[in-house]
């Protein structure tokens, strides 16, 4: 395999459970909510996840934990910052260190154990194809629906009457009242789903690449998610640049070591923060049309 | 809710609901895995009051999250949120920590130790300005900013630790070299508490009088209760905004200082850590008031410390103690906290 091959299947695997993360959250977003709390989600998607992936090896059940775990995070945020009001960034940061505690204490048992079977699937044909095989085509169910994820999200948000109305609210909710609907339902559901679908992503982190359970494991990848989406500036078709580009910022690892170039290991893993912390100044630089104005008053 | 009731009694339920909802919760989630929740409020209030040493631990922790609870409630009072007084922290220290073996290491105590301190204020209010740049300048959200600089901080550290900042007779381990010796502060008691904790109280004192007793103090309550108003009213909101940031930067940095000349003597790996993080959450459990931080950084010390006692005495993971303060956290946002705007 070349050493373009396997930077480019490291990218991708690497930002495969940001784009969970990343759409999810935008969609949140799109309806006036931030939830931070993604980087909770995650973690509780990744403990739950890799629980019921080692003890009943099914992908399916373990998708469908880490679903439910991600989005009972989203509903205490949802509840938190829609029903009481309150500061949407702090409760995120509260939620963040619930969850840490939580599968801190849940996951004690699971640490230090490997998960031993590999769920990788190659699409058969498609992954014979050279470089586009490897990178696109061998990597695993969970990989193959994030390919989709963005653009069916930027479907939904632009051409059908529930995304509409979820953008609407994040526009003007009293329009939206006004229209007869309930902007309350829509942002719970958006930020319900945001939770849903970076549990998913944290599943994928611990199940399928890492393949095992560590305290803390996210490590503020929801975090990354969630400023993310200002680089998407709200449209989630961009969400393959903005997730490939911090799964490129992790790949460089690879990259340094098989050139062995003299940086320190924590300089490589610094990269990620790093490279999002510049491509939000770069972008920010250009002005920002597409915000959501529920947003542009508390940010 | 019945709205015969009077405020007061409105007040007190809510406070009830906070103290024992939160209790209660985390009682059940030891039963579930067959821990006794008896064992293990003993075993806190064992740790925090059982020993000098453990109330000094409290004491230690609270100094740490006065100031950086300080540092998340002064921005706050000009519309701005610092989350990230745990890279300021740590990058002060390290930044203390260099200086004390250095530059500073031949200087006297009598002026060595407040030149200590104004070394690690300068470095953390110059990591804030990082974020305060990124916000007033760049407009970039400065909670997202900051909490990336925090990762960042961290990983910096660690890189310097493990590379040209290690000390060569540390066996090895990720520390740099020891600080003078009469640049230290006392311990008392023959616990690890320390003049720090003065330091900490007279800062918030100082800051509650600075922001409530004082001409400047007046504009930032002006700027922080409409900022739209503040603007038509002449104010150079950008300016007081920048400066409550450094300030803010200052305070986080004062206790990666603290840290370094009262109880680790150096920086060492790790050194700190959550501190920030705790600080912030400190702040957000009171409304960012100066003077009632120092009750909840004491609880919030209080219940870290006991999260080492629980690791020891039931074998349970310390961060177990994070599920009950967040618990707490969660509780006062739901109930509304009997804090009324």
């Amino acid at each position: 395999m070349s050493e373009l091959t396997t930077i480019l299947i490291c990218m991708i695997s690497a930002g495969t459970p940001i784009i969970y993360a990343l759409t999810g959250d935008l969609i949140g977003q799109r309806a006036g909510i931030i939830s931070l709390s993604v980087e909770g989600s995650m973690l509780c998607g990744a403990c739950v996840g890799f629980m019921l992936a080692s003890s009943t090896g099914s992908l399916l059940l373990a998708v469908l934990g880490a679903a439910a775990a991600g989005g009972a995070i989203g509903s205490m945020q949802a509840f938190l910052s829609i029903s009481r009001k309150s500061n949407m960034m702090t409760t995120g940061f509260i939620l963040i260190f619930f969850a840490q505690g939580l599968t801190t204490f849940f996951g004690r048992g699971q640490l230090g154990t490997s998960l031993g079977k590999s769920f990788s699937l190659a699409i058969p044909g498609l992954s014979k194809l050279p470089i586009l095989g490897p990178v696109l085509f061998s990597q695993d169910i969970l990989t193959y629906f994030s390919y989709l994820l963005p653009v069916a999200a930027w479907w939904a948000l632009t051409r059908t009457r529930l995304g509409l109305l979820i953008c609407s609210v994040g526009e003007r909710p009293e329009v939206t009242e006004a229209y007869g609907y309930h902007p309350k339902r829509l942002q719970y559901g958006a930020v319900i789903l945001a939770g849903v679908l970076a549990g998913i992503g944290g599943a994928h982190m611990s199940v399928i690449y890492a393949m095992s359970w560590a305290n803390n494991m996210i490590n503020g990848r929801g975090i990354i998610a969630s400023s993310l989406v200002i680089l998407c500036s709200w449209k989630p078709q961009r969400a393959y640049m903005a997730a490939y580009l911090f799964g490129l910022a992790q790949a460089l690892q690879i990259f340094f070591q098989i050139h062995e170039v003299p940086v320190s290991m924590y300089v490589t893993l610094m990269m990620p923060y790093l490279f999002t912390l510049i491509a939000l100044a770069v972008i920010s630089t250009s002005k920002k049309p597409s915000m959501p104005e529920k947003l542009k008053i508390v940010t | 809710m019945n709205k015969e009731r009077s405020a007061y009694q409105d007040f007190l339920l809510r406070a009830l609901i906070c103290c024992c909802a939160p209790l209660l919760l985390f009682a059940v989630l030891l039963l579930s895995q067959g821990k006794s929740p008896i064992a293990a409020y003993r075993t806190i209030l064992t740790a925090i009051f059982g020993s000098a040493y453990g109330f000094g631990e409290v004491v230690v922790r609270a100094t740490y999250l006065i100031l950086t609870g300080l540092a998340a409630s002064v921005p706050a009072r000009v519309g701005l949120a610092n989350a990230g007084g745990e890279g300021q922290m740590a990058m002060a220290a390290l930044g203390t920590a260099v200086a004390g073996s250095t530059i500073l290491a031949s200087l006297p105590g009598w002026i060595g130790i407040p030149l200590m301190l104004l070394c690690g204020m300068l470095c953390g209010a110059a990591y804030a300005g990082v974020g305060v740049f990124c916000k007033l300048k760049l407009g970039m959200n400065e909670i997202l900013t900051t909490i990336l600089m925090n990762y960042i901080a961290t990983y910096l550290i660690s890189s310097l630790l493990f590379g040209i900042l290690r000390d060569p007779k540390g066996w090895n381990y990720p520390q740099t070299v020891e600080v003078a010796p009469q640049l230290r502060l006392k311990s008392f008691f023959g616990t690890r508490m320390n003049a720090g904790i003065f330091i900490a109280v007279g800062a918030s004192l100082l800051i509650w009088l600075f922001i409530n007793r004082t001409r400047i103090g007046f504009t930032i309550r002006t700027i922080g209760g409409n900022q739209t108003a503040a603007v038509y009213a002449g104010i150079p909101v950008k300016r007081y905004q920048t400066g409550m940031f450094l300030l803010a930067g200052a305070l986080a940095g004062l206790a990666g200082a603290i840290m370094v000349i009262g109880v680790e003597g150096r920086m060492r790996i790790g050194a700190g850590e959550t501190m920030g993080f705790m600080g912030f959450l400190a702040a957000g459990m009171v409304g960012s008031h100066p003077l009632l931080l120092i009750l909840s950084a004491f609880l919030i010390g209080g219940l870290t410390v006991a999260g080492n006692g629980m690791e020891i005495n039931t074998g349970l993971p310390a961060a177990t103690m994070q599920i009950l303060i967040m618990l707490v956290l969660l509780t006062i946002m739901a109930v509304g906290g009997g804090k009324k705007k």
